[in-house]
Parts: structure tokens; C-alpha cells; sequence
């Protein structure tokens, strides 16, 4: 008793200690490492709480002395609170102590390590506790006991604390479990001053720790197959419409001539500033066809897809649309030379954007939309409707395609990017936002569902879209499997957002999410002269 | 019953119940506090912004104009078309780099290039009346964090127009860098609404570009008088450090609504915790404080937060017991950190350089008027410039040195207090020998 007891005081005295801004918390801060050295100290404390529950059925004589008791007649349950009570006295004045003290350090200033609260340092003092007292009950050897106790508390906090943060076992499934070893005991009690526990003690034991076991794995396979996805025949059906919709598809990936200069020049002499500089711009690409990698390929055969990094894609618009502002802002002199260098991106544009739906992966459909998009809003954009006869600007209208002509490719790339990753042949599929959000051991389980659950919302807006006035069901699931904890009403699957126009509404840098483009007013708009 | 059973049962059980009454009243002081926040919210950014679903669009959406947006938009897209195209040459340290006769030829030909090539695009920008309808862009709150995507891109305009003010003086066009400095100082003026601490950064952002760009071509420029006038008028112009302060650290505690209403938790590292109701209400106590102490005075307001800091902890009254039954840390104290303190001292700084450049402008601005640079800062007092906008906020007075054809002008004591200590550096302006006059006094 008078060994834990100071072992509980050293413990208490070591964490207070650990104030960095004292002399010697200083000290102790250096040498038990970043964490404020709490957890080792904190560690001795914990030990002394399983010894401690080791003295509830095994201190020196008691077995006897429970046997006297018995003797006399008295009842199990005065006995089993007799036993307890000193020893969980002793633990709830340390935690006591522990909560008054970390309700007074919340005043001081400059304190920044991260300490248990009390809520957790009493439900993990609770196990440690409660499976050292039934082990001191179902193991009849002392020395045993005092081995036993501590490693097996540790591995039950541990198992607690893998459950909590890895599959989201919840706190009030902690506090249930902390109860079981006691629960264990008490029904034992009887049997136990009798000398007649076993082997019910050991069926039990085996129930205990069973149910301490499978009550964090049940609540998570219960979140996992809570989770909607599809049926079994959905699955089959459209996989196989994935499969087929991969067989001719045919696509080349693009990328885009950078212009980081060399260091060194050919003759192998180091480059001065000026001169990187000046092999920056001259190797600068002015026009599309220089700037895009494969671009005659592409022109040449028209039945080809195009892959690109979303990243590609926003670069374009953005030269789209300087070269647009090139020309509106020219000088009267150079207008027409500007015209004509926009009029390039234009008809490149037309070039590509078949390409792109052509495409069966589920990105370029994106990539496809943001360029189809901008292009309905630059050719019903006032200063090109007197540039409407202009053969470059047909070839982008003529480019354009329809509600259903747009579904039809987005179905197509939903399915086969889906069956790609079902059948691990692709990794074109962005992981899910929402799979940040649920606890990480069960990601594995839960990305499947997640995906078929896209996958659903997915079809279900494409076909919506085929026609205006659409409802938002789809689009509220979208938003929910990849904005989670965001505002929906606000986000782009929001009508307020989607009301704008989309050159505004594209956020920068690659943060894009699937369907923020469908059915959106541009699908639906009527441009003179197109199919 | 003996006493002296009694006396063991109270032993026994009064640590046990103890123990449960604290964690109960800990319980009850959660709830008391979240009640206690959500009025506080209320009473302080009104019912329908408190209670929003997304607050800062409640806050600022009338402040979207669509139409301006659009061009605003383009505008930006333009500027980082001239950025990846021109990298390289707005990456040059004009500054630092010696560069060899024939490569000043091969860059002033790439600048003259870059001038023209940023016409339609400065065009287009001072096409913009930004007195016309507040600018903002659209914001997304899909995320937990609202998403303004595109306010970075402002610091690409920023580094374009100071690219286009040190080629302007190297092809000696002072006209076209006078009118790119007026235009640095209206559009940061102007721009950006709401003011968060992001948009009021990017905001001080166009002055220091600014100020760099002054550091460089005022020696070096060929300034006529009423050039000179002008650009003294941009730098006259003192930063509005009252409205900017109050603006951000209102936004900010805007912003964090939903993380005070406990709609989102904090990250932590090891697992997501969520704060104590007293822990936010602290958090906002404190900011609100903040918001208070606007004042004109950068060095004031330094000073002032410095001691908000201190007794931050205490803000907000003394029920913080809830944070007992936080889960499963007990967090102390992740709001502290040192970056209101930056900030206030980015506003030192700013106004430091602003006095700094401006007193450069106006011994450049004394030699015009008398033939000769003054021979002290004093003398400045003949031309009417103020002699306080040669002290700096330090309360130290500029270096001034004009001896045997030399003349530099000083700052030092400008920096940065990180951690409670001050990082200084300095920065140097040599003047030109002075030419003969040609007005006459």
C-alpha cells in the first residue's frame, strides 16, 4: 500500500512538474521528450491503479479473511463493496486531484501540452482497474496476478483506444465495457467466498472478454453495412455496362510543353540569369498547337480520346481567356492580330473537346465540361457574336454538344471509371472527400459503398440533366460524399452558386469535385446556328 | 452504526462521490456554456448570422456584384497568363543581379516585350470602377472552411505591376510608372471585401510590393516635378489601420461561427477534439477584445495586443470546468499563438516604409525645387513636408547622410517580433549626384 501510494504521489508530483516554464518541469520536460513528458509519469500512475486492483481479492491474507467472512454469514454483495471500496477510494481521490489540477492549469498562459482530460483519464482508469480486480478474482496465485493485471489492462486500454480512434467505437461504448469486469466479479462473488467459482469463472471469463472484444468490431461492421450501396443485381448490371462501355474506347494522354529553363546550356557552361531567362520566353508556347503535346494527332483522327490532368484543363481556359481580353483590350493596331491569336485557342478548343469526351475516364468528362462550358459563354458573349461567320468560331459551335450527347459520354466514363477501380485496372478515381471524415480503419471497408453510392447519385444527375429542372436529391449527394461538414445551399451543388455564371464559380488550383457543371444553364442554352 | 463506521463509509465514499459530482457539474457547465455562447453569438452578429447555416455569406453576400466579378475574373486570368509566361522575368532580382552590358540590352528588349504584352490586360483592370459596386467573389462554403479560390491570385497583379514599374524607369518611361504606382495604391485601397485576415494581407501585400519597387527606381529615375508631386499623393495616403484591423477580426470570428457552435471539430494529432463551450467562448471573448482595440497607432496596437496575450487565458470568466469532460484531450491552450502580434507588427512596418519612401520622394522633390539635396531631414520643412513623416514610428529618425557627393538615406528598425523578439533589418537609398537646377528658387 505504502509502495503505491508513493508511486501515485510521484506520479502526481512528476506531472505537475512538467510545467515547462518552472525550473524544474523544465528539467523534467528535457529529458521525458515532447509530449511534456506527461504520458511516462502519467504510465506510473496507471500501474499503480492496476496494483491497486490486484488488492480487491488478492492483498496478503485476504483470501482468508473472505473466508472468515463467509463463515459469519455475511452477505456476497456487503462483502464484494467492502472489498472494493478502499482501493477505488484511493483511486477516485487521485483522479480527483488530477481534475482539480487540470481545471486550474486551464487560467494559466503559455501552457500548450495536451493532456488527458479527466472524462478519459477516469474511464481508462475504470478498465485498468476493473480488469486488474477480476483477475486478482479469477487467477489464484498473487505473484501471477501482479504480472497479469497490468499487462492485461494495458492491452484492454489499448484495444479501447485502437477502437475510439481507429473504427469509432464511441465513448459510451467505452464506459459499458469498463463495466464488464466488475459486472464479472460481482456475480462471482458468492461462488468466490465459497471457493466454488470455478469453472463458471472461466466460462465467464471467456464471455467477458468476448463481448469486450466484439461490441467495438460489431459497431463497426454495423456502420459498415449501415452504409447504403448497391444490390447485388445493380452491381452486376452495371459493371457489365462499365465493361462494355471500355471495350473501343481509344484515348491518348496529353500533356503540355513547360518552359523551365535549363540551368546549364548546350556547350555545358552555366546559364546566367538573363540567359535562363531569355530561353524561358523563347521557348515559350505562343500557340496552342505548340503548347499541347499530340495536338495534329489528335486533329488527324477525330474518333480519338484525350486524357489530361484537371490541372491542364484550367490552364486553358485561363489562356482561353486572356487571349479573349488580348483582343478586346488590343490597341486598334494590333486588334486584328490579336483576334486571330484568341480565334486559334477557340478553334483548338473545338479540337479538343470531342477528344475529351471521347474519353471513358470520369475526370476528362470534367476537364470536357469546364472547356465546354466556357466556350457557351464565350460564343454567346456579346463582342463575338459580329465574328459568328468566322470559319475558326464554327468549328467551336459546330464542336459543341447536346444535353443528351453530354450525358450519354458522362454515363459512359461514370461506369467505365467505376469498373476500372472495382477490377483495380485503372487509378484514375479521386478518393472521396467523405472518406476523411470516417475513422481510418474503416476506410478500406467503407470505400466500396461510398463509391457505389457516387456512382448511383452520379447516373441519377446525368439522366436528370438530360432535361432542365431537375430535382436535387442527386445533387445533395454529391455534395455529401465530397464536401462533407460543408454548407450545401452555398456550395457549388447549391442553386445559388450554379445560378452564376461558371467562369466565376471554378475555383482555382485542381479543387474541383465530379457533376459541379451538370445541368447547369449552359447545357441548356440555344446558340444560334448550332446542332 | 458506530462513528466509526460512519467515519470509513465517509472516507470510502466521499472521494468516490466527490469525483462523480465533479465530472457531473463538469457535464452541466457544458451545456450551461454552449447555451451561454449561442446567446453571446447572437447578441453580438445578430440572430440571423449566428444561427446561419453558412454565416459569412449571411454577412457579406450583398456585397457580390456578378457583373464585376465576371471582368474581375478575366482580368486575373490574364494576370497569371502574363505570369507563366513571364516568369522569369518577374522573378529577376533587379535589385541584386549585376548584369553585363549586352545582357542589359538583351533585358530591356524583353521588358519593352513585357510592357507592351501587359497593356490590354492593365486596359482591362482600369476598365474596373471599383467605386462602382463592391467587388467580391463568389465564396464557397461546400467545405468546412469557406473557399474564396481566387484572392491569391491578387498577389500575381501586385508582382505584375511591380514588374512593370522597374521596366517603365529602365525604358525611361516615368509617366507609365507614375501611373502604375497611382495604380497599385487605388486598387488596394479599393478591392476586397469582406476583409478577412487573407484579403487584408493580400491588401498590405500591394503596398510592400509597392515600397520594393520604389526602393528601386526612385534613385534611378528620371522624375519630372509634377511626377514627383504625384507620387508623393499615393504615399501620402496612410494605410487604414483602425477600419482593417476592425474589419478582420470581426470577419474572423464571423468565419468561425460553426466552429464555435460546435458544428465542426478541431483536428488535433492525434484525433478530432472538441472544444469545451468555455474554451470557445474564450476564444471569442479574446478576438472581441481584439476587434476593440482598434487604433490608429500601429506601435499602440503592438503593444496592446501584447497584453491581450497576456491575460488572454483569463478572458471570459472563470467557469471553465466543462473542459473536464472534453474528449479525450484536455486541450491547453491551441488558440495562442503570436500571429496577432505579427500582423500589428506587418502594420508597423507598412507605415514605416510608407514615411520612409515618402521622405525619399521628398529630398527627391527638395533637390527639383533647390539644385542640391538638403543638407538634414529638417530642411525638408522648406518644401512643407511634414518633418513627423520623418520620424518613424520607433520614434527613431530616418539615417540621413550627405557628405562629399554622397547622399543615402537610412531605415533601420524595421522588423519583425516573432517569439518576443524583434528581427531587424535595414534598407538604403542611395540618391544620384545632384544635377544643376532648373527652376530657380
Amino acid at each position: 500500500m505504502v509502495i503505491l501510494g508513493g508511486m501515485l504521489v510521484l506520479s502526481g508530483l512528476a506531472v505537475l512538474g512538467t510545467n515547462p516554464s518552472s525550473p524544474t518541469g523544465g528539467a523534467f520536460a528535457a529529458v521525458l521528450g515532447p509530449f511534456g513528458g506527461a504520458v511516462p509519469v502519467l504510465a506510473l500512475g496507471l500501474l499503480a491503479f492496476s496494483w491497486l486492483g490486484v488488492m480487491v481479492f488478492k492483498q496478503d491474507g485476504s483470501v482468508e479473511r473472505i473466508r472468515f467472512l463467509a463463515d459469519r454469514g455475511i452477505s456476497p454483495s456487503v462483502a464484494y463493496a467492502a472489498r472494493q471500496a478502499l482501493p477505488l477510494a484511493v483511486v477516485a481521490t487521485s483522479l480527483f486531484l488530477y481534475g482539480s489540477w487540470l481545471w486550474a492549469r486551464e487560467f494559466r498562459y503559455g501552457e500548450t501540452t495536451q493532456m488527458p482530460s479527466l472524462l478519459a483519464m477516469t474511464l481508462f482508469s475504470l478498465v485498468i482497474f476493473g480488469v486488474s480486480q477480476w483477475i486478482s478474482q479469477l487467477i489464484r496465485t498473487l505473484i501471477l496476478s501482479i504480472i497479469l493485471a497490468p499487462l492485461l489492462s494495458i492491452l484492454s486500454v489499448a484495444w479501447l483506444i485502437f477502437g475510439y480512434t481507429m473504427i469509432g467505437f464511441p465513448i459510451w461504448g467505452i464506459a459499458l465495457v469498463s463495466l464488464f469486469p466488475f459486472v464479472a466479479t460481482a456475480l462471482l462473488m458468492r461462488r468466490y467466498m465459497d471457493a466454488t467459482d470455478r469453472p463458471l469463472s472461466i466460462w465467464l471469463a471467456s464471455v467477458v472478454i468476448a463481448t469486450m472484444i466484439s461490441l467495438p468490431v460489431g459497431h463497426a461492421m454495423y456502420r459498415v453495412f449501415s452504409t447504403p450501396g448497391m444490390s447485388d443485381s445493380q452491381r452486376t448490371a452495371l459493371l457489365a455496362q462499365g465493361e462494355e462501355a471500355l471495350r473501343d474506347a481509344s484515348a491518348i494522354q496529353l500533356t503540355f510543353s513547360w518552359t523551365a529553363p535549363d540551368t546549364f546550356g548546350p556547350d555545358g557552361k552555366f546559364r546566367t540569369p538573363v540567359g535562363q531567362l531569355v530561353q524561358a520566353l523563347e521557348g515559350y508556347a505562343e500557340e496552342p498547337s505548340d503548347w499541347l503535346t499530340e495536338f495534329e494527332t489528335l486533329r488527324a483522327d477525330p474518333s480519338l480520346g484525350a486524357m489530361c490532368d484537371p490541372y491542364f484543363a484550367e490552364q486553358w481556359q485561363v489562356r482561353t481567356t486572356a487571349a479573349k481580353l488580348n483582343w478586346l483590350n488590343a490597341e486598334e493596331a494590333e486588334a486584328s492580330d490579336a483576334f486571330e491569336a484568341f480565334a486559334k485557342w477557340v478553334e483548338a478548343s473545338s479540337v479538343l473537346l470531342p477528344a475529351f469526351r471521347q474519353s471513358r475516364r470520369l475526370i476528362d468528362q470534367g476537364n470536357a465540361d469546364r472547356m465546354e462550358s466556357m466556350l457557351v459563354e464565350l460564343l454567346t458573349s456579346e463582342p463575338l457574336q459580329s465574328k459568328l461567320d468566322d470559319d475558326r468560331i464554327r468549328a467551336a459551335i459546330d464542336s459543341l454538344g447536346t444535353p443528351d450527347s453530354r450525358a450519354d459520354a458522362r454515363r459512359r466514363a461514370v461506369l467505365a471509371s467505376w469498373h476500372g477501380v472495382v477490377t483495380k485496372r485503372r487509378l484514375n478515381w479521386l478518393a472521396l472527400p467523405v472518406l476523411n471524415t470516417v475513422p481510418q480503419g474503416l476506410t478500406k471497408w467503407l470505400k466500396p459503398r461510398y463509391d457505389e453510392s457516387f456512382v448511383l447519385a452520379a447516373l441519377e444527375g446525368i439522366d436528370a440533366c438530360r432535361e432542365s429542372g431537375a430535382d436535387d436529391g442527386w445533387r445533395r449527394e454529391l455534395h455529401a460524399l465530397q464536401q462533407p461538414e460543408g454548407v450545401f445551399e452555398w456550395s457549388r451543388y447549391g442553386d445559388s452558386m450554379r445560378s452564376l455564371p461558371t467562369s466565376i464559380t471554378q475555383m482555382r488550383y485542381g479543387m474541383k469535385e465530379y457533376g459541379e457543371l451538370w445541368g447547369r444553364e449552359w447545357e441548356y442554352r440555344s446558340l444560334e446556328g448550332s446542332k | 452504526m458506530k462513528i466509526r463506521d460512519i467515519g470509513w463509509i465517509v472516507v470510502v465514499a466521499g472521494p468516490i462521490a466527490a469525483l462523480g459530482l465533479l465530472l457531473i457539474s463538469s457535464s452541466v457547465m457544458w451545456r450551461f456554456n454552449e447555451k451561454l455562447l449561442l446567446s453571446e453569438l447572437e447578441n453580438r452578429f445578430g440572430r440571423e448570422t449566428a444561427t446561419a447555416a453558412a454565416p459569412m455569406e449571411v454577412s457579406f453576400s450583398e456585397a457580390t456584384s456578378t457583373r464585376q466579378s465576371v471582368a474581375l475574373a478575366e482580368v486575373l486570368d490574364s494576370a497569371s497568363e502574363m505570369e507563366a509566361k513571364y516568369s522569369h522575368v518577374i522573378r529577376f532580382e533587379f535589385q541584386t543581379q549585376t548584369v553585363t552590358p549586352e545582357d542589359q540590352q538583351i533585358l530591356d528588349r524583353f521588358l519593352a516585350e513585357y510592357a507592351s504584352d501587359l497593356g490590354p490586360m492593365l486596359a482591362a483592370l482600369d476598365a474596373i470602377d471599383f467605386e462602382d459596386e463592391p467587388i467580391w467573389m463568389p465564396v464557397e462554403h461546400g467545405r468546412i472552411d469557406a473557399w474564396a479560390g481566387n484572392i491569391s491570385l491578387f498577389r500575381t497583379v501586385w508582382r505584375l505591376l511591380y514588374t512593370d514599374i522597374i521596366a517603365a524607369v529602365a525604358n525611361n518611361e516615368s509617366e507609365r510608372a507614375v501611373r502604375s504606382i497611382e495604380r497599385v495604391q487605388r486598387i488596394s485601397h479599393a478591392l476586397l471585401l469582406p476583409q478577412t485576415p487573407t484579403t487584408e494581407l493580400v491588401r498590405i501585400q500591394a503596398r510592400t510590393q509597392l515600397h520594393e519597387a520604389l526602393e528601386f527606381v526612385l534613385p534611378k529615375g528620371d522624375w519630372t516635378p509634377e511626377q514627383l508631386e504625384r507620387i508623393d499623393g499615393a504615399l501620402a495616403e496612410r494605410f487604414p489601420y483602425r477600419e482593417s484591423w476592425q474589419a478582420m477580426t470581426q470577419a474572423e470570428q464571423i468565419q468561425a461561427i460553426r466552429k464555435l457552435r460546435g458544428e465542426v471539430t478541431q483536428e488535433t494529432n492525434f484525433t478530432e477534439v472538441l472544444q469545451a463551450p468555455s474554451r470557445r467562448r474564450n476564444w471569442l471573448a479574446y478576438r472581441n477584445e481584439l476587434e476593440r482595440l482598434g487604433t490608429d497607432s500601429p506601435t499602440r496596437l503592438i503593444e496592446a495586443v501584447d497584453k491581450l496575450i497576456e491575460k488572454q487565458a483569463t478572458l471570459a470568466g472563470q467557469n471553465r470546468l466543462d473542459t473536464l469532460v472534453s474528449f479525450p484531450f484536455s486541450n491547453a491552450a491551441p488558440y495562442l499563438d503570436q500571429s496577432d502580434n505579427l500582423l500589428a507588427s506587418s502594420f508597423m512596418n507598412l507605415e514605416n516604409d510608407r514615411k520612409f519612401y515618402r521622405t525619399a520622394v521628398a529630398i527627391l522633390r527638395f533637390r527639383d525645387r533647390f539644385g542640391e539635396y538638403p543638407t538634414t531631414l529638417q530642411s525638408l520643412s522648406r518644401i512643407d513636408y511634414p518633418i513627423s513623416e520623418t520620424i518613424s514610428l520607433n520614434q527613431w529618425s530616418f539615417g540621413y547622410f550627405n557628405r562629399n557627393n554622397e547622399t543615402r538615406l537610412v531605415i533601420a528598425g524595421r522588423g519583425e517580433k516573432w517569439d518576443g523578439r524583434w528581427t531587424l533589418t535595414e534598407t538604403v537609398i542611395e540618391f544620384p549626384p545632384a544635377r544643376p537646377t532648373t527652376l530657380s528658387d
